[in-house]
């Protein structure tokens, strides 16, 4: 089993904790924005130029 | 040893971050889900979904699949329509004549087994089954030639199943068209 080397103080954590989940949203926020602009871009310059279909 | 169980304070910073972020993948979603609505109703752009059935055991011999009537043609009220068969390995006609820029009714059927067809640099992608008549309204715009394959695998020879469409000018179409009641590129 995999352990952390050393264990956080609950003082540690509490402070850590306290901060907000910043790293966490920040990849998240990247990782939907990426995907989200490539979804974007394929919509407004591959989809809608080549014409409807009806 | 045993976790430390998460203070409360910092459990409650935690969950409205959570909250926030739920929040905003919602709104997300409602967007694209917008997005598709907006599409759907106002260009009224939806996959082919009126079902008309037709034998396939008699095209060749009645009905507007006979072999005279493939191709494109112009009613008495200027609405061009295309009429288009598929079978193992070709489409018939294997070229297409379409104006540009002006709206076309493609009616396509199948003889044999399940095609598909999509014209290549446009969002024309239908499945093309024996036994039910594909149709749909579209406008292709910019001359010149586009490529035609069949995308639905449907036996050995489906790699060599490919047909051409000519995007022509309005002009030139009715220019052609004098000659011919159907119009083709083979």
């Amino acid at each position: 089993m995999l352990r952390s080397p050393t264990q956080a103080s609950p003082e540690a954590f509490e402070r850590a904790a306290s901060e907000g989940p910043i790293g966490a949203l920040f990849l998240c926020g990247i990782a939907v924005a990426i995907v989200f602009g490539i979804w974007l871009a394929f919509y407004l310059f591959a989809f809608l130029p080549r014409g409807l279909m009806q | 040893m045993s976790p430390e169980a998460p203070p409360a304070g910092s459990e409650a910073i935690v969950a409205g971050y959570e909250a926030r972020w739920a929040a905003c993948m919602v709104a997300l979603i409602l967007l694209l889900l917008a997005t598709i609505v907006f599409t759907s109703l106002h260009w009224a752009m939806v996959p082919p979904s009126r079902v008309e059935v037709i034998d396939a055991t008699t095209l060749h011999l009645k009905g507007e699949f006979i072999e005279d009537n493939l191709g494109t043609s112009v009613d008495s009220r200027g609405r061009v329509t295309v009429h288009l068969l598929a079978q193992q390995y070709s489409f018939h006609p294997q070229c297409l004549v379409l104006p540009e820029g002006e709206p076309v009714t493609f009616r396509i059927t199948s003889s044999d087994a399940v095609h598909g067809l999509q014209i290549m640099g446009t969002n024309i992608n239908t499945m093309v089954v024996p036994g039910y008549v594909s149709t749909f309204v579209a406008t292709l715009n910019g001359v010149g030639e586009r490529a035609m394959p069949c995308h639905e695998f449907c036996g050995v020879g489906h790699a060599a199943m490919w047909g051409r469409v000519q995007v022509v000018s309005r002009s030139e179409f009715d220019q052609r068209l004098r000659s011919s009641r159907k119009l083709s590129c083979v």
